[in-house]
């Protein structure tokens, strides 16, 4: 239930009461200071101080306000609903006629304390509140109910000026006789919109008890932390650490899991003897709220760790989180049903620096440098290039295009990360010298074809420059392997081989 | 072929209780993932490379060709696959992988644990570990456990392996090149191979020729050394 608290004084704009007593403070703010110590979750809106009365006895919290407001010298009413334009209606007009009136012209309070406490002046078209008049606090009416389910039969009975339209507005309902809030939430809402515009769409939820307004914003609950402090000793042994850190996340991850949430980032932080703090962010490659992946990573950071003096604490915090996402299957994909657990087993290799890669091509002569690997965790990794991790059925169609790569069953370079050196006798052939007989590892071999040479130049404008002549060569042993002469110091080079 | 008799059955059928690793590949395992290459997976015993057991396949020619397939055609299947590269051999211009089919590149030691783990998941069709060095009895007893306990066929690319139920060792067949000739009767470039692959397993024993084409990358040629080649920078 909300409690909702107005006084004229407020309505008025002046101090906070009509005699000029009260908090020293101006209008509703003042008076909503002097509140703060009675209500959970306050918010002054306009002319009005809202309440939280949700799960608390809101009658009693409404007594309560009023009478902390009373003895500041504030008289206001209260109204109490569950929806929020009800009770604010009820704080501002009291109790309704017991009959609807039509026309807009009669009084908007039927009778009672209500009746004396507003005035209602007509200016031309529409209609304004003025000349309040304070209520006395002991009123019975001064804190005035609303039951759930009786929103719209208590609405129903309010004037149509209870909704505060614009004047335009105000005409018009004047024009075609809806003269209070129930004829208006008795139309159908196309009707109201044909006919008084989108405007009166808004008033017309109103008059329904649709009040979309959102009061009072959800708590964000508290992070997820644990700390522990050496009070008769100092730890240097980072193996106690772990312990320590192992004792810490077992409550830290239960509470991750319980509210459905993976941490993002979680920090550490080791107190010293000598009063100064060691503190590290820890990342891990996904969101995780597992115990074990947890203390993988806070094992590997403290067996790196050097700091100036023994640890006095610790404390673990998680600094963000985000919801635990489940992705939606997909009965046509055969790796769904195993998608978490690849994802588990991907994200253990990535904490051990062991990610899946991806390469970015370029379009450089050399073909070393014609890819850069980078890591690939996911969709939402790495720009966009990230894969979802269940199955490929989904890029099928890109297999058997007839592009390179695994397209067809077909011998692909196999690259040395380093071209390895080599010593080679060659033939003279033409205009340049052709391999006739190599020494590996395995040792001499004779090389029974060579086609090239491939020239390959370039490179001044960058670090190192290169001139090659690559040949593809066939060994006495039937492998094609691919070596080049280096232009610059005139070496040979296996630089790979078809496999 | 006449009927085994019903001791032979029963005496069958406790053995592969009792020793269920210890069985022909043909008998134990629960599928295979074709190569998609006919004729091999016509000479591999259920079809493919056998899912829950190891397969060694001794380098010597066309065994990244015949594994890339089999990859390709475990993705097309909507399953994964997963790479482990150990040397880092793998020339990223060749790599256009699909969705499924994941590369790892870690440190040759840590091959084998990487294999390992990716194994364990469970979620891999296919597990390709290459250029891993030389297996320790305790990786291959791991492994061979991984496979079987995740369902994957594992296929290790190396000279030797503890424990396997299927060797194979490829190599090229001169005679069966085929080159592409310039102007000048030179060989320019080798259009296709042929292969042979040499299975072995307990009860099995077979050779099968493939003729496998050959793959090159756009070379970006400059006349002679002395000019410069200013083609694909980023000016």
């Amino acid at each position: 239930m909300y409690v909702c608290l107005w006084s004229p004084a407020w309505s008025t704009g002046g101090g906070s009461s009509a005699d000029g007593g009260g908090l020293g403070e101006s209008g509703v703010d003042g008076s909503a200071l002097a509140l703060v110590d009675q209500a959970p979750r306050l918010r002054v809106g306009e002319e009005v101080i809202w309440a939280d009365g949700r799960g608390l006895d809101a009658e009693a919290l409404a007594g309560r306000l009023q009478s902390r407001l009373a003895a500041s010298g504030v008289v206001a009413r209260a109204g109490v609903a569950a929806v929020p334009i009800v009770a604010e209606l009820a704080a501002r007009w009291g109790t309704p006629p017991d009959r609807a009136e039509g026309s807009p012209s009669q009084g908007p309070a039927g009778g009672g304390d209500g009746a004396s406490f507003l005035v209602k002046e007509r200016t031309g078209w529409g209609w304004r509140r003025g000349g309040a008049v304070p209520v006395s606090s002991g009123s019975s009416e001064a804190v005035l109910v609303v039951e759930r389910g009786g929103e719209g039969e208590w609405l129903s009975r309010l004037p149509i000026q209870a909704l505060s339209p614009d004047p335009r507005l105000a005409a018009l309902f004047e024009g075609v006789g809806l003269g209070t809030v129930g004829l208006l939430a008795a139309l159908e809402r196309e009707a109201v919109e044909v006919r008084l515009g989108a405007d009166a769409v808004s008033l017309w939820r109103l008059a329904r008890g649709d009040d979309r307004r959102r009061l009072f914003l959800p708590v964000p609950p508290e992070r997820p932390h644990g700390s522990i402090d050496f009070v008769d000793y100092v730890l240097t042994d980072p193996a106690r650490l772990v312990f320590t850190a192992n004792a810490l996340l077992g409550p830290l991850c239960d509470r991750l899991a319980g509210r459905g949430e993976h941490a993002r980032t979680l920090r550490l932080a080791l107190p010293l003897a000598d009063g100064a703090e060691w503190e590290r962010t820890i990342r891990p490659a996904r969101p995780t709220a597992s115990r074990d992946a947890w203390l993988r990573l806070i094992r590997g950071t403290l067996e790196r760790l050097t700091v100036p003096d023994a640890v006095s604490g610790m404390r673990l915090e998680v600094v963000s989180t985000e919801p635990a996402s489940v992705r939606q299957g997909d009965l046509f994909d055969r790796g769904f049903a195993t998608a978490s657990a690849v994802e588990a087993a991907v994200v253990r290799l990535a904490d051990r620096q062991v990610v899946p890669l991806v390469p970015e091509k370029t379009s450089h002569p050399l073909i070393e440098r014609r890819a850069e690997w980078s890591a690939d965790l996911g969709p939402d990794q790495s720009r966009g290039r990230g894969r979802p991790i269940h199955g490929g059925s989904e890029r099928s169609s890109e297999v058997g295009t007839g592009s390179a790569g695994l397209t067809t069953a077909g011998l692909v370079l196999q690259l040395l990360s380093e071209p390895r050196p080599i010593l080679m006798e060659t033939v003279a052939r033409r205009d340049h010298e052709a391999p006739s007989r190599l020494r590996d590892r395995s040792g001499w071999q004779e090389v029974v074809m060579a086609a090239g040479p491939d020239r390959i130049s370039g490179g001044r404008w960058e670090e190192e420059p290169y001139a090659r002549e690559y040949f593809r060569c066939l060994t006495e042993q039937g492998v094609p392997l691919w070596v080049y002469r280096d232009g610059r110091d005139g070496g040979w080079y296996l630089h790979g081989w078809w496999d | 072929m006449a009927a085994l008799p019903a001791e032979v059955l029963e005496l069958r059928a406790q053995l592969e209780r009792r020793f269920p690793d210890a069985q022909p590949v043909r008998a134990g395992t629960t599928g295979a993932v074709a190569t998609g290459l006919g004729a091999l997976d016509a000479a591999l015993p259920a079809g493919g490379l056998p899912r829950g057991r190891v397969t060694l396949w001794r380098p010597g020619g066309g065994a990244t060709a015949v594994l890339r397939s089999a990859s390709a055609g475990v993705v097309r299947g909507g399953e994964r696959a997963a790479w482990v590269d150990g040397a880092g051999l793998v020339a990223g211009a060749y790599w256009d992988m699909p969705g499924g089919l994941l590369l790892f590149r870690p440190r040759s030691s840590e091959a084998a644990g990487c294999a390992e783990e990716l194994l364990r998941s469970g979620g891999f069709a296919l597990v390709v570990l290459s250029s891993c060095g030389v297996l320790s009895d305790g990786e291959g007893v791991r492994l061979g456990r991984g496979a079987r306990e995740g369902g994957s066929a594992l296929v290790v690319v190396a000279g030797g392996a503890p424990l396997s139920h299927l060797r194979a060792r490829s190599s090229f067949d001169v005679s069966g090149f085929q080159w592409c000739r310039g102007p000048f009767g030179e060989p320019v470039s080798l259009e296709a191979v042929a292969v042979r692959v040499k299975l072995q397993s307990m009860g099995l024993s077979r050779g099968v020729r493939l003729r496998l084409p050959v793959e090159h990358h756009d070379v970006r040629l400059s006349l002679e050394p002395r000019l410069v080649d200013r083609r694909g920078v980023v000016r």
